[in-house]
């Protein structure tokens, strides 16, 4: 397969917007890529869009090829990818193959979700049927389970096998949101402190209302393309695809053989370390999927940063805090920085790429040579895993 | 005598399920003949749902959902009845009461 480079990246300021629909946060993630890499767009041959919920709270299918002529680019080929809160993991992936089998040569890969709608567009009730549509309807969401609920299942038998604490989920969302505190892209900046997230009312137990991710309009973008490409364009930052996983695991919660991991978050990580060459230890930054503090504490496990049962001692001893020997949701994550759910895992890519172009400002890790993504979807059931190398072009 | 649980049971590898599969999640035989599974089981793992702001089961807030194991074997995610739901806890003993809405298991606390 042919290495490929991302040579181009933006997202949007992440946020309930009353004035911007999905149009304005696609204009502004899309130009924004475009800008960046300095291309013309002519010259982007497809557009892999990762989008939930369209058709469900916006009234709009076939929303690539809609984002395509958006931005003044209607010869594009469009796809869209819809795997719930994976579906930007997954759009960058399938991009990412397609270059690297030679099929395209330049691809700009979105994710888009405008989630804040008006009750006299959408009634709410309407709205929660839409947000729900990621999860079983006949055996979960249908019988008063909602996306809370499903993980914080998982949280219980964490705790119950292992002895993972309250307190330790709490201080993961005290580290995001320290974390968001620094990001001007955040949907919330500002800290949180520790007792005030122990003290919030909850919402599913054990997840108290500082714990979950929020309900978000944002977009992001990125243009990938080849080492050939990238070089003639003289991007000396382009950052490097260096590894791509995707697993699967039971889309429902109660067929599932465990509740204290993701088998579909085991494979893809193992699967990108392997592509890459690297290991766990490698990784100098990562942005793992938080839709809720506990998540969190089950991604690092999975993803090797620590054993099984131990997650719960990897914030609380400080080593995924910004300083820490591996920081993790740099950029505030799923509960600080927001969850527009199909541009999550676009998003991610374009946090650690500048994190490895040193564009971070106040939240850059220093040196950070090796950085990985990951994105959970639907009952913990689809995940990718992306590991990104600074560029050696 | 303790009421059932309407199901099914995999021909080919014995797995119970709850009814409306169309083949077996664990081996994907179509092979599926109808089951009575037992009405007794215990909590494998649950969440308290405190804030239900909408949806049929809004007035039930603060309920205990939770993924029940019977005693033959079979996981299914019902929601279990008891008088104060914040003293849920893994391994309480359950018994199936009946479907609600066609939808909803209802279990109760025993």
């Amino acid at each position: 397969m042919r290495e490929v480079y991302i040579i181009g990246a933006h997202e949007t300021e992440h946020g309930s917007f009353k004035d911007k629909n999905f149009r304005h946060l696609i204009a502004d993630a899309g130009n924004g890529a475009i800008n960046d890499a300095g291309i013309d767009r002519k010259e982007i041959q497809a557009l892999y869009l990762g989008n939930y919920n369209g058709n469900g709270l916006n009234s709009q299918n076939t929303m690539a090829a809609l984002a395509a002529t958006s931005i003044g680019m209607p010869h594009a080929a469009t796809l869209r990818f819809e795997a719930a809160c994976a579906s930007g993991g997954v759009a960058f992936r399938n991009a990412m193959i397609a270059v690297g089998a030679g099929v395209y040569d330049t691809v700009m890969v979105m994710g888009v979700e405008k989630m804040n709608i008006p009750p006299e567009e959408l009634p709410y009730e309407d709205q929660m049927k839409a947000a729900l549509s990621g999860v079983d309807y006949l055996y979960e969401a249908g019988s008063g389970m909602n996306g809370s609920t499903m993980f914080a299942m998982f949280a219980h038998r964490h705790m119950h096998e292992f002895g993972t604490t309250r307190l330790q989920l709490a201080q993961v969302a005290e580290k995001n949101k320290y974390h968001g505190s620094l990001n001007p892209y955040a949907y919330k900046q500002r800290e949180i402190p520790l007792e005030k997230i122990l003290k919030s009312p909850m919402i599913a137990t054990p997840f108290s209302a500082q714990e979950v991710s929020l309900i978000t309009d944002g977009a992001a973008a990125v243009i990938i393309t080849t080492k050939d490409r990238a070089k003639a364009l003289g991007k000396k930052n382009a950052v490097k695809v260096m590894g791509s996983g995707h697993g699967g695991a039971s889309f429902s919660v109660a067929f599932r053989a465990k509740h204290t991991e993701s088998e579909a978050t085991i494979a893809a990580g193992k699967e990108a370390y392997k592509m890459a060459g690297l290991k766990p230890s490698d990784i100098s930054v990562a942005e793992c999927h938080d839709c809720f503090s506990f998540t969190e504490i089950m991604n690092v496990e999975d993803l090797g940063f620590t054993e099984k049962g131990k997650g719960g001692f990897f914030a609380a001893e400080g080593h995924s805090r910004l300083g820490g020997k591996l920081p993790i949701n740099t950029s505030g994550g799923l509960t600080a920085k927001g969850h527009p759910i199909g541009a999550t895992g676009v998003g991610q890519i374009v946090e650690m790429t500048w994190q490895l172009q040193d564009k971070s400002d106040k939240r850059q890790v220093k040196d950070a040579k090796f950085a990985l993504t990951h994105v959970l979807g639907g009952p913990a059931s689809v995940s990718t895993v992306h590991i990104l190398g600074r560029g050696d072009i | 005598m303790s009421t059932t649980i309407p199901a099914v049971k995999c021909k080919d590898c014995g797995t119970p399920h709850p009814k409306g599969i169309a083949a077996c999640p664990a081996c994907g035989s179509m092979n599926l003949e109808d089951y009575e599974a037992k009405g007794t089981g215990s909590i494998y793992t649950y969440s308290v749902n405190t804030f239900v702001p909408m949806g049929k089961h809004k007035a039930r807030a603060p309920y205990c959902m939770a993924v029940v194991e019977t005693d033959d074997k079979m996981r299914i995610t019902a929601i279990v009845e008891m008088p104060d739901a914040d003293t849920a806890k893994i391994g309480d003993k359950v018994q199936f009461k009946a479907y609600e809405d066609k939808l909803t298991p209802i279990f109760e606390r025993v």
